[in-house]
């Protein structure tokens, strides 16, 4: 094959084939076409484009076929120049384009239309299991939250007037309604968490523009945490999203009370990491086989606490019944309701005795549309 | 689940060893490229190797436009493999493309990984203001305009509907037979989504060791690309190659071999 490009070999001294080549098919040349040399050996009917001196491109078809020669790798090229049959092949592919894309429109919006339809009825009737199951959740939380306070109230009050009213009572009643009265505290501090759960279930988010920074450090101030022997080391790489800033900065408060509650005795100092980095991830959840990577912030909270040895699922848990009530923090399920009241999520990862670890994920943009 | 995603991705173990070096390959070829520099790692590695969905022997049937429309998509078939195989600990090695789905996919799940090697990286091929990535629209739109042109030919009796044909079986055997062989309709989707990404900004999230392999005179991936990689990921390795080109694990294997080893040597855990 002649090829006729105008360029004496004079003007550069060092040249490689793809010296030769548009940018577009210098890219094509060294992802398939090497590839496909150095491993099959040969490669036949390559379309390249070759740029000529005077900058016009030449459409040209290859065969090649590799051939080892001592230490030599020598590339055979044939090939013809296809100036006029690329131009019929250029109309050919504007209207298979055209076609194709008519085509796969169509056919996705038939398709678009039918699953429109399907998860329209689905939801109609998840809709409405969802409504009956929140009404009722509603009610057992407002009996509990409400309705228990006052004979709690009541049995503590009772306990207190018999403790005054006769303070020569035997040391083992004593000692048994000191366990009476703390019992009822116990419950009580439970109820009242779950008073704030059962307020979260009615509020709508008010989303705005945040900082994690400022959020954290109002935590840090309400929880006190800094009145314990504390360090907390806060590196963000990220810090602005969106979020409801009040329930954001209880959530904190919470995890900080977390770690101030399950402080280990064994550690001179209670040490809290907190770092933030933005990720993408798939906002689909739930419907399988769909994909939208969005900005999500993605924050670790860490202590040196004493840690848990339950799974994640546990943790978060309302009701903790045997040893866990005391071990875990109630209001640990509050953090989670913030968490997805934010359309996002937290895992809880710990190995006991050696600390607690939070890791929450939760839109940058809370807005759809 | 785990054993449809080995097929899904024609996920290959090989290797006598406990640690996993798991290679990604990069646009346009499958895992046949790394056939040159994995016999060498054989011996003290367990290697891992897989086609990414839509390339090489993948279920071309698994191609999801919406799922593949970003890199990501990509990075969830690696971190599926991972899942699927219980991956540790693990050393990725990624080509050209597969770095920056190696990154995301390390950034994502640091903990499953211990290392990253990157062969000719690129976390954007287009020039942008203070930014020079090597290609301009007009380039790229060029690459697309070639890759249509190739494709025009066999484009329509290798659309994905007809390899699922049975009762064409010579099709197939052809297919098994080419290395390299990929769909071309999802292959220029990957071009698109390969050449027009933008990963600058995750550079800075990696938190674990890492190599650059930087070739001399690589078209895809120019010198200045290379080092904006290597300042931008702290703390990383980088090695300018005597290798020409943008395949230096088929070009040059000896030497890619002999510079992931320095490199993974030179690791203390």
């Amino acid at each position: 094959m002649q090829l006729e490009l105008g360029i004496t070999f004079s003007e550069k001294s060092h040249l490689r084939i793809d010296d030769f080549l548009t940018v577009g098919s210098r890219i094509f040349f060294q992802t398939h076409f090497i590839p496909l040399i150095k491993m099959r050996g040969f490669a036949q009917e390559i379309y390249l484009s070759f740029k000529s001196a005077n900058g016009s491109h030449i459409p040209v078809l290859l065969n090649v076929k590799r051939q080892n020669n001592m230490h030599l790798e020598e590339m055979h090229c044939g090939g013809m120049i296809i100036s006029n049959r690329n131009r019929f092949e250029k109309e050919l592919l504007l209207a298979k384009n055209a076609a194709e894309e008519a085509v796969s429109k169509n056919v996705q919006l038939l398709k678009i239309r039918s699953e429109l339809e399907l998860h329209q009825r689905e939801l109609e009737m998840q809709l409405g299991k969802l409504s009956a199951l929140h009404r009722q959740h509603q009610k057992i939380l407002k009996v509990i939250a409400h309705d228990l306070q006052e004979p709690l109230r009541k049995s503590v009050f009772f306990a207190d007037l018999i403790k005054s009213q006769n303070p020569e009572l035997p040391d083992n009643v004593n000692d048994k309604l000191d366990r009476i009265i703390l019992f009822n505290k116990h419950m009580r501090q439970m109820v009242i968490s779950l008073q704030r759960i059962e307020e979260l279930e009615n509020k709508t988010p008010n989303f705005q523009d945040v900082d994690l920074e400022s959020l954290i450090e109002k935590a840090v101030t309400i929880s006190e945490v800094k009145r314990s022997n504390s360090d907390i080391n806060i590196e963000l790489s990220s810090q602005f999203f969106q979020g409801d800033a009040e329930l954001l900065k209880n959530m904190f408060v919470e995890l900080f009370l977390n770690s101030v509650r399950f402080i280990n005795p064994e550690n001179a100092i209670l040490l809290i990491q907190i770092s933030s980095v933005t990720v993408q991830r798939n906002v689909y959840v739930e419907s399988a086989e769909r994909y939208l990577y969005e900005d999500f912030i993605k924050i670790t909270f860490s202590d040196n606490g004493i840690g848990f040895n339950t799974d994640s699922s546990v943790v978060f848990k309302i009701f903790q019944r045997g040893e866990q009530f005391d071990r875990i923090s109630p209001g640990l399920a509050y953090c989670r309701r913030i968490v997805e009241l934010h359309h996002g999520s937290i895992i809880a990862k710990s190995i006991g005795g050696k600390g607690a670890g939070f890791t929450l994920f939760i839109p940058v943009k809370q807005k759809l549309f | 689940m785990d054993s449809d995603i080995l097929v899904r991705n024609n996920v290959q173990s090989l290797g006598e060893g406990k640690q996993v070096i798991l290679f990604a390959h990069g646009f346009g070829c499958d895992q046949n490229m790394w056939r040159y520099v994995t016999p060498a790692f054989k011996d003290k590695y367990r290697i891992v190797l897989f086609d990414y969905v839509g390339c090489g022997k993948s279920d071309v049937k698994a191609y999801n436009v919406e799922r593949y429309a970003t890199l990501h998509g990509y990075m969830q078939d690696v971190l599926d493999i991972c899942e699927a195989l219980n991956l540790a600990d693990i050393i990725f090695v990624g080509h050209s493309v597969s770095s920056m789905i190696g990154l995301l996919a390390a950034i994502e799940r640091p903990e499953l990984f211990s290392s990253m090697i990157f062969i000719g990286p690129s976390p954007r091929y287009l020039d942008d203001m203070g930014y020079k990535g090597g290609f301009s629209r007009e380039d790229l739109e060029g690459l697309l305009e070639v890759m249509d042109n190739n494709f025009i030919g066999w484009a329509n009796f290798l659309a994905p509907v007809i390899m699922k044909n049975e009762e064409r079986p010579e099709l197939s055997k052809e297919l098994e037979e080419s290395f390299c062989s990929t769909d071309p309709i999802n292959t220029r989707k990957f071009a698109e989504v390969t050449f027009f990404s933008d990963n600058r900004h995750d550079l800075s999230k990696l938190t674990m060791p890492c190599l650059i392999l930087q070739c001399t005179d690589d078209a895809i991936a120019p010198d200045e690309v290379g080092d904006y990689t290597h300042k931008m990921i702290k703390g990383s390795t980088f090695e300018k190659m005597k290798a020409t080109g943008h395949c230096p694990h088929m070009s040059h294997p000896d030497e890619t071999i002999a510079l992931i080893q320095k490199f993974l040597n030179q690791k203390v855990y």
